[in-house]
């Protein structure tokens, strides 16, 4: 890996990040978790426990933010080179096509990592019931974090290998499961990045009490340093599988069609 | 400089290349071929975007497929229309400097002075969803050669161009092979061609058909013979007396009995008489043509001998 | 030297009617999304759900039939999966045959929420986003529009291929299964019973598809670049479904239920509250009762119509 280049990639990357309809996309991501819990306030009153709005902000933001704004990222990073038939100049470079793989996906990680953080830190004007701000603001960002390195690079490798409907396929992958799967009580939901995240928090901050079947989802199954060593394992496993896809796919025939 | 043997490029049943051997000194050279000819592929395999389905190449003594090294020494410039509306002409070339390992005030200097080159000092800092497709050109070609690569890989360049643009290209790329440096331009207009370079190479249907000069093709040009589409009734009668006179070398005959295509080196023999035979066989002529191009003639002729024919 | 007629020259074959040149566009359409391999796939595992559709009309039908086999394990099953209380389940184990019309219509609803209310969202995912984004990329328009074709023509093209592929999923696999539910039955009284079910299969896949199409298409419209179109569709529906269900999760924590307006929050279960009335299973048969979601989804399609509009009149203006 040139890290020159996949910084020349990130830098390039996020100017172009810096146009008024991106922003207007950052800014209404960053503005819905704040939104929804000034709703919750207005319709429920301060009366919600602490569990369920750390739950409801966990869901919101290293779930919800963080998989939109790498979904319009990370997933297409390479389709929108295709797409806009710029790949060709990309892929003759000295810096390699692992480079701007590289590049465009801390693009996306930061991207998404700093619309969360500011979610956050505005969503905590009306998160009332935690007796301690700091700690959640702390906790919620420390998950942002993990949740957008191992989600950004699994939608990468979504976005290599499926390139043309990468957007849709990793919709269904995320519904089936993240959403789905992530749910079951059993060794599966080990497999997704919502496990290891439920699990850093369950450490992390009190989740009990919660109302439903959603008290069962916090179980402190295994040290917090085990789940962020899966994470950045996975992290690191799943972009060496989407620059060994891309390094030896002909990407030319695609852009042709 | 560039060498295949037996190279073929398979995209499932198609083929883009069949079965190509050629050998490249140091030089500039103008690929030439009508659209769909397996032009561009062969640039792709030459620039390492696509791998061969069978036999081996090298450019620049390197397989070229992912070799880092070798993207370092050569520039290339795709057919493609670029399409970054939102990025400066400016920052786009200094990006894919950086690219190329260069730091970002070396990449701004070099980025700077290539565009400056091609006369977009002023264009360079506005965003290229303005530029003409002229301008746009010139930007493609200039981070072509910003790196200063000892060989450049242009495909289809003048497209788009007006005659000024067209002129400023040629000059561009005339110096560019007076400094000595290699140079590979694919087109498939003959003249765009034989203004910068007076060596060919001649594809179609994957095939690489001829190589040489221009006098060279020119020779072939002149030595093919011209062909007269004629749809008439009688078209026997007609094609009988224009054999008897000798002024054609071969007759074909297409719909039934009222299509008429004479293969012949006196085309102009051949129309003088044409009144005479008409009176004389008492055939009434509905339509009458010349064959196309002399270049889709040439590839007519050429991809006919390749098939053994004559 | 070749002579030319250069004069014009008028098109002496069969022309296609002006009425149905709309049809044009859209058999093109429809072709291209055939050609997407993913397209396929999901249409095969959108029929998926038919099956259980067809099962669960025959195991109604015999649980009617041989009450004994009802009574032990089909009835509870059913009154078990039902939502609408006690009063369903006696009137359910009390006599079956009544409660056809109220279980079968049950069951298409269902079909029409769950599994294909899901895969709608996918599918027209997959097609919607290009179908006009690569228009105006390619300034495609100035070929269509170069012909004798309307834009009207234009968008009623493009949105009959988004129809034909959602009716290819929802209205005629329910359609068929609720033949095969006939079909399948004891009696042919089953169908006086419920003879409406096709009609409203019908309302209800109008109630789908028509805002959702068309929202879909407006989102198109509004970009060159498919990402930015496929985003926005995906968002649409993910931030209402999860508005709804964090709002529902807070009236819970605090021993509540959550008053009904708010799914108007989310186009998934405004869609549900609306097709829940088509099939006569909303807590009124008043049209009143479901007015603010008509109204919204009303307000969609208009809306979207006339993003529509403008964009394809000026697709360089944004």
């Amino acid at each position: 890996m040139d890290v020159r280049a996949t910084l020349a990639v990130f830098r390039f990357e996020f100017r172009r990040a810096l146009t008024p309809v991106r922003l207007a996309f950052w800014l209404g991501l960053a503005c819905f978790p704040p939104a929804l819990m000034a709703l919750i306030q207005y319709q429920a009153g301060p009366s919600l426990s602490a569990s369920l709005v750390t739950f409801i902000l966990f869901v919101l933001i290293p779930e919800v933010v963080c998989l939109m704004g790498l979904l319009l990222w990370a997933t297409p990073a390479i389709h929108a080179e295709l797409e806009g038939r710029t790949w060709s100049y990309l892929a003759i470079r000295s810096g390699g096509k692992g480079s701007v793989l590289l590049g465009k996906y801390l693009a996306a990680v930061v991207w998404t990592a700093l619309a969360a953080w500011l979610a956050i830190s505005v969503s905590m004007l009306f998160a009332a019931p935690m007796g301690n701000i700091l700690r959640l603001w702390t906790v919620l960002t420390v998950l942002v974090l993990f949740s957008s390195l191992a989600y950004g690079a699994l939608y990468v490798l979504l976005g290599v290998v499926f390139l043309r409907r990468a957007m849709m396929i990793t919709v269904g992958y995320t519904l089936i499961f993240e959403m789905l799967v992530g749910f079951i009580p059993a060794i599966i939901n080990q497999f997704t990045v919502q496990y290891h995240l439920r699990g850093m928090l369950a450490r992390w901050l009190p989740m009990d009490n919660l109302p439903g079947i959603w008290g069962g989802l916090f179980q402190r199954t295994a040290p917090a340093g085990q789940h962020i060593f899966i994470l950045l394992a996975a992290t690191v496993g799943l972009l060496t599988v989407a620059v060994a896809i891309l390094h030896r796919r002909e990407l030319v025939r695609a852009d042709d069609n | 400089m560039i060498h295949l043997e037996n190279v073929t490029k398979l995209y499932g049943s198609v083929m883009g290349v069949n079965d190509v051997t050629m050998s490249l000194a140091a030089n500039a050279y103008g690929l030439i071929g009508p659209n769909g000819s397996g032009k561009s592929t062969l640039l792709n395999l030459i620039t390492g975007q696509l791998r061969p389905t069978l036999g081996s190449l090298s450019v620049l003594g390197c397989d070229p497929w992912n070799n880092r090294e070798m993207f370092r020494r050569i520039g290339v410039c795709p057919e493609r229309d670029l399409l970054y509306h939102d990025v400066t002409g400016f920052d786009w070339v200094r990006y894919l400097l950086e690219l190329n390992g260069y730091g970002r005030a070396e990449a701004a200097k070099r980025a700077g002075q290539a565009l400056d080159q091609l006369g977009l000092s002023e264009a360079m800092r506005r965003r290229m969803g303005g530029y003409s497709r002229g301008m746009r050109q010139r930007t493609k070609l200039a981070q072509a050669l910003a790196h200063e690569p000892e060989l450049l890989i242009l495909d289809e360049p003048f497209n788009g161009l007006d005659p000024l643009g067209r002129h400023a290209m040629t000059e561009v790329l005339r110096q560019w092979v007076r400094d000595g440096k290699g140079l590979l331009l694919a087109s498939h207009i003959l003249h765009e061609v034989e203004a910068v370079t007076d060596s060919f190479l001649m594809i179609c249907s994957g095939r690489l058909l001829a190589s040489g000069s221009a006098e060279e093709v020119h020779a072939l040009l002149a030595d093919v013979p011209a062909e007269i589409h004629i749809r008439c009734q009688g078209a026997a009668r007609l094609a009988r007396q224009a054999v008897e006179e000798e002024l054609v070398q071969a007759v074909r005959f297409t719909d039934g009995d009222e299509g008429l295509v004479l293969s012949t080196r006196s085309p102009a023999a051949v129309y003088a008489r044409l009144p005479q035979w008409t009176d004389d066989t008492n055939v009434r002529i509905h339509e009458l043509r010349s064959s196309g191009e002399s270049l889709e003639t040439l590839f007519g002729s050429l991809l006919r001998i390749h098939r053994g024919g004559s | 030297m070749p002579i030319h007629d250069l004069g014009y020259q008028t098109w002496e074959g069969r022309l296609v009617p002006e009425a149905g040149r709309w049809w044009v566009i859209t058999q093109t359409g429809m072709r291209l999304a055939w050609r997407t391999r993913w397209v396929r796939r999901l249409m095969l595992v959108a029929w998926m759900p038919a099956i259980y559709l067809g099962a669960g009309f025959f195991a109604f039908e015999q649980m009617v039939a041989h009450p004994e086999i009802g009574r032990g394990i089909v009835g509870p099953l059913y009154a078990w999966s039902w939502q609408t209380g006690e009063s369903a389940r006696e009137m359910f184990l009390g006599n079956p045959s009544l409660a056809r019309h109220d279980v079968w219509a049950r069951l298409l609803l269902m079909f029409f929420r769950y599994p294909q209310g899901t895969l709608i969202v996918l599918l027209v995912g997959l097609i919607a986003p290009p179908l006009i984004a690569q228009d105006v990329r390619s300034r495609a328009f100035t070929l269509y529009f170069s012909r004798p074709l309307t834009r009207i023509e234009y968008i009623f093209g493009k949105l009959a291929t988004l129809w034909a592929y959602v009716l290819l999923i929802t209205t005629i696999p329910a359609l068929l299964s609720y033949l095969l539910g006939v079909l399948l039955s004891p009696e042919l009284n089953v169908v006086a019973h419920t003879w409406d079910l096709p009609l409203k299969i019908v309302a209800a896949s109008a109630v789908l598809v028509i805002p959702t199409t068309t929202l879909a298409l407006a989102i198109s419209s509004l970009t060159t670049e498919t990402r930015y179109a496929s985003f926005a569709w995906f968002a649409v529906w993910a931030v209402g479904w999860v508005t709804y269900i964090v709002l529902s999760l807070t009236a819970l924590d605090s021993g509540r239920t959550l008053d009904r307006k708010w799914t108007l929050v989310s186009l998934y279960h405004t869609l549900g509250i609306v097709q829940e009335w088509v099939f006569g299973l909303g807590p009124s048969p008043d049209f009143d009762q479901i007015l603010p979601w008509a109204a919204l989804l009303a307000a969609i399609t208009v809306v979207s119509l006339v993003v529509l509009f403008r964009r394809v009149s000026a697709p360089m203006r944004m």
